[in-house]
Formats: C-alpha cells, structure tokens, sequence
C-alpha cells in the first residue's frame, strides 16, 4: 500500500510541484493550505506517513503547525520536512525546536526530496 | 513633505530592484503582467524625483535653476507638491495592491495548470514505455528487457537440442546400414553352409556307392553314409532356411534404413527451418531489447529534464515571496498615511521591511542600487538537513 504524505503550502504550483514529484515516486498525496488547513486533514486522513510543511503561510505558520502537531497525541509520531524558501538560521533552530526532522529549502530538486522522503516515511 | 521625498529616495530603489528582477523569472507569458504594479510605483516616484533633480541638476538651466532657488527658498516641497501626495498614494496604493495581486494569483494558477497537464504529459509519456529507472514502483522497463534477454537464453538451448537430435537420428541411420551390411555377411555364409551340406550329400552318396560295392562288409559304412546324408539334407534344409529369412531380414533392413535416411534428411531439413525461425524470432527479440534499452536511455533523460523543469517552475513560489513583501509594505505605507502616522526614517523603514525578508535575493536586492540585477540571480536547490 502506498504511503501517503501530506503537503502543506500555500502555493498552489508548489503544491503541485511536490505532488508531481512524489506522486511519480509511488506515494499518495494529500494537500492542504496552510498550517491550520493542514491540521484539519490530519485528522480527517486515514493515514499519514509524512508531512512536508511550508514555513511562511497565511492563517498558521509552519513552524506553529509542527508545534501543534507535536503536541497532538495521534499526529506527534508523524515525521515532518520543512520545504521553504527561508533560510535564516533561526528559524531553522525554530523548526528544530518544534519538532521538524528536516529542513529543505526551495527551489527542491526532486531527487532530494525524495531521498529526504524515503529515509523518513512511517512504515 | 521633504521627508515623503527622502523615505521615497530610499525605498523606491529597493522596490525597482526587485521589480526589475521579476521580468527575468519569466517563462511564461502570463508574467509579462509581473511587474506592473511596481512598475508603476517606481515610474511615478521616478516622475516626482525626477521634477526635482531636473530644477536643481547641473544641466538645468540657469532660469531653470533660479526658479528652483526661488521655490526652495520661498516655498519649500511641501509647498510645491501641496498635501497632494499622500491622498494620491491613498488612491493608488490599494490599485497597486490589487494588481500585485492578481498577478501573484494568476501566476500561481498558471503554473499550478502547468504542471498538472505537464503531469499528464509526462504519464502519457511513461505509459507509452519511456520510463526511467530510478522511480520506486518503475520495474516495467526492467522487466522488458530482463523477459528479452530470457527469451534469448532459452531459445538458444531449443536450437542445439533440436540439432543433437538429427545428429542421433542420422547415427541411427547409419547403424542401420551397417547392420544390414553385416547381415547381408551372415546371409553369405548361409549360402555357405549349404554349399557345404549339397556337398556332404555328394561325399555320402559316393561313400554309399562303394560300401554296396564290397557287399556285406561295407553295410556298416552305408549305415553311416545314409546318416550322413540325411544329415547333410538337414543341413541344407536349415542353410535355405536361415538364407531365406536372411534375404527378408535384408529386405526389412533396407526398408527400414531408406526410412531411417529420409527421416534424418527430411527432420534436418525441419529442423533447418526451426532453427531459421528461430533465429529470426531471436533477431527480432535483439532489436526489441535494444529499443527497450534506447526507450530506457530516453526515459531516464525525459526524467531528468522533468527534474530540472521542476526545480525551474519553483520560480513561481520565490517570485510570490518577493511580491508578497512588496505588496505588504505598499499595504504598511497605506496604512501609516490613513492612519496619519508620522513616517519613520527611510532607515528604519528598510529595517522593517528587511525583516520579511526570506530569501538571500531579497537581502542582496536589498543592498543593491536601483536597477540593480541582484535580485534575479536564481538560488540553486541544496542538501536537505536533517534534525
């Protein structure tokens, strides 16, 4: 069965981008708007493996979504790459803090992504 | 309004930086529209400034200049330019936003439209059989050649055994003939034995004549004689026999060994045209593998230009980035004058905006004069970290 990771960005194209790139790869994907979007599909999912999140994002940020993620007794297990554009070394740190398992700044490469992906998917 | 002008001196380049930068992101023609807006700001602040520069620039005229002595010393800009320009950027800022706007939101339904039928295109492609070989569930290509190169291995085998078998076929023939070669030696030596036996009967015969001849003493010998004789018959009997059978034996082995030959011969000639196929078939098999393997090679280069055409479409998200802060700061400006709000600095108005800043392209296009390109350089994916 596939393994199913959740994008959350606030680019549409983004989005799409991501999907494309991991739908080619074998995986299934959900979407979602932003960080608050993004906690409304987590518990309407299933299942979700992986979760690759924005940082900058309109109604809740990134790094608040992995926080409440982290505190959510269901979702807290739930392995998350932060994919921005923002490189600041503080907010890295943020990230870190909130629970993120690994950081990729945009533009991806696709084979990267999926490196980053694979090693950290749920079975 | 000396300081209206001031804070537009200094924050008017940063905007044209970065207005400048958008037109080079462009790879579509919906971004044409990218940098109206700023554009827009940056020519009327350009138009504003300009009115200024050119009373008081060395090439002006000297009435020119001593009209701009008199307006700065009788009446300064505020005068000059009236509490016009606040009510003009109330007017137009939010049109500006409104442009900036749609246009980050056009750019990014386009692009999002972009990928989904460049996604399309692309499984259209690998259905097609130009797969690469580094996709999770991508084995298709592989199987194809692996089944190729199977079929190969096991047609070949086919072929030697069906050779080997008209090889033992065509040995059986020849050991056919020998044997009726040898048999034809044993008929030989049949004809032999009676030759012998007719002459045993001749001997007895004559050895019969002389014991009659010597009367009562010979009885005996013409005893042995008679038995001789009726041996000899026997003997001859049995040789007619065994050259009788021998003779169908022969017949039988000559038949058997002309089937024999025309089995082999008609079996090589079947399994000539087997192999003909066969090798035809393995001909076929060859150049279907080395399509397979081309299809693979061609595979794994549409792949890497999808990667790269991936990486390049991720322009749209950067290029939203930097409007997105643009548009927040016209909005910041438009507040501050609705709100009557003094205007800070133009430094610590950079400061605050500098403080949106997400990407190296803005903190470099911040540094960089008006017209400046530093802001275009386009940033190069890097390695993930891991926490």
């Amino acid at each position: 069965m596939a393994k199913t990771v959740l994008i959350v960005d606030d680019s549409m194209s983004l989005r799409a981008l991501v999907k494309l790139s991991l739908t080619r790869a074998g995986y299934a994907v959900l979407e979602a708007s932003d960080g608050k979007d993004g906690l409304a599909q987590l518990d309407k999912a299933a299942k979700v493996n992986l979760i690759v999140s924005d940082v900058n994002m309109p109604n809740m940020d990134g790094i608040t979504f992995v926080t409440h993620v982290k505190q959510h007794a269901r979702h807290k297990f739930i392995p998350v790459i932060m994919l921005t554009t923002e490189d600041e070394v503080a907010k890295i740190a943020q990230a870190k803090a909130a629970g993120a398992r690994a950081w990729l700044t945009k533009p991806f490469n696709p084979p990267q992504l999926l490196e980053a992906v694979g090693k950290l998917v749920l079975a | 309004m000396r300081i209206h002008l001031r804070w537009l001196d200094a924050t008017m380049p940063t905007l044209a930086v970065a207005c400048a930068a958008l037109p080079l992101f462009h790879r579509v023609g919906v971004l044409e529209m990218m940098a109206v807006g700023g554009v827009a700001a940056v020519s009327i602040w350009a138009a504003v400034r300009s009115a200024h520069v050119a009373a008081t620039s060395p090439a002006a005229s000297a009435a020119d200049r001593a009209q701009q002595a008199i307006i700065d010393a009788d009446a300064p800009l505020l005068a000059r330019y009236g509490d016009g320009l606040p009510p003009l950027l109330r007017g137009i800022l939010p049109v500006w936003r409104e442009h900036v706007e749609s246009v980050r939101s056009q750019t990014d339904t386009a692009v999002g439209d972009l990928v989904v039928n460049f996604s399309a295109i692309t499984e259209q492609f690998e259905a097609a059989g130009f797969k690469g070989t580094s996709d999770a569930s991508d084995t298709g290509q592989d199987t194809t050649i692996s089944l190729l190169t199977l079929c190969e291995r096991e047609l070949q085998p086919v072929i030697a055994s069906m050779t080997r078998i008209t090889d033992s076929k065509g040995a059986l023939a020849a050991s056919v003939r020998e044997l009726s070669v040898i048999t034809g030696e044993l008929q030989t030596m049949a004809s032999e034995v009676a030759g012998i036996a007719a002459q045993t009967n001749l001997l007895a015969i004559n050895a019969a004549i002389e014991a009659a001849r010597v009367g009562a003493a010979g009885r005996g010998f013409a005893v042995i004689a008679k038995e001789i004789r009726s041996l000899s018959h026997a003997s001859a009997k049995t040789a007619n026999y065994i050259t009788g059978r021998m003779a169908q034996i022969m017949t039988i082995m000559r038949s058997t060994s002309e089937a024999a030959t025309q089995a082999a011969a008609s079996d090589k000639s079947a399994i000539e045209l087997s192999g003909t196929v066969v090798e035809d078939v393995l001909s076929h098999v060859r150049e279907l593998s080395v399509e397979a393997q081309t299809m693979l090679g061609q595979g794994n280069v549409i792949r890497s230009n999808i990667e790269a055409l991936i990486v390049s479409l991720q322009f749209q998200d950067r290029v939203s980035q930097v409007i997105g802060v643009v548009d927040k700061d016209m909005a910041r400006l438009r507040d501050t004058i609705d709100n009557d709000e003094a205007l800070p600095s133009a430094d610590q108005w950079l400061a605050d905006l500098q403080a949106h800043y997400t990407m190296k392209e803005q903190r470099r296009g911040h540094g960089t004069s008006a017209g400046g390109r530093a802001a275009a350089s386009s940033a190069a994916p890097a390695a993930a970290v891991f926490f």
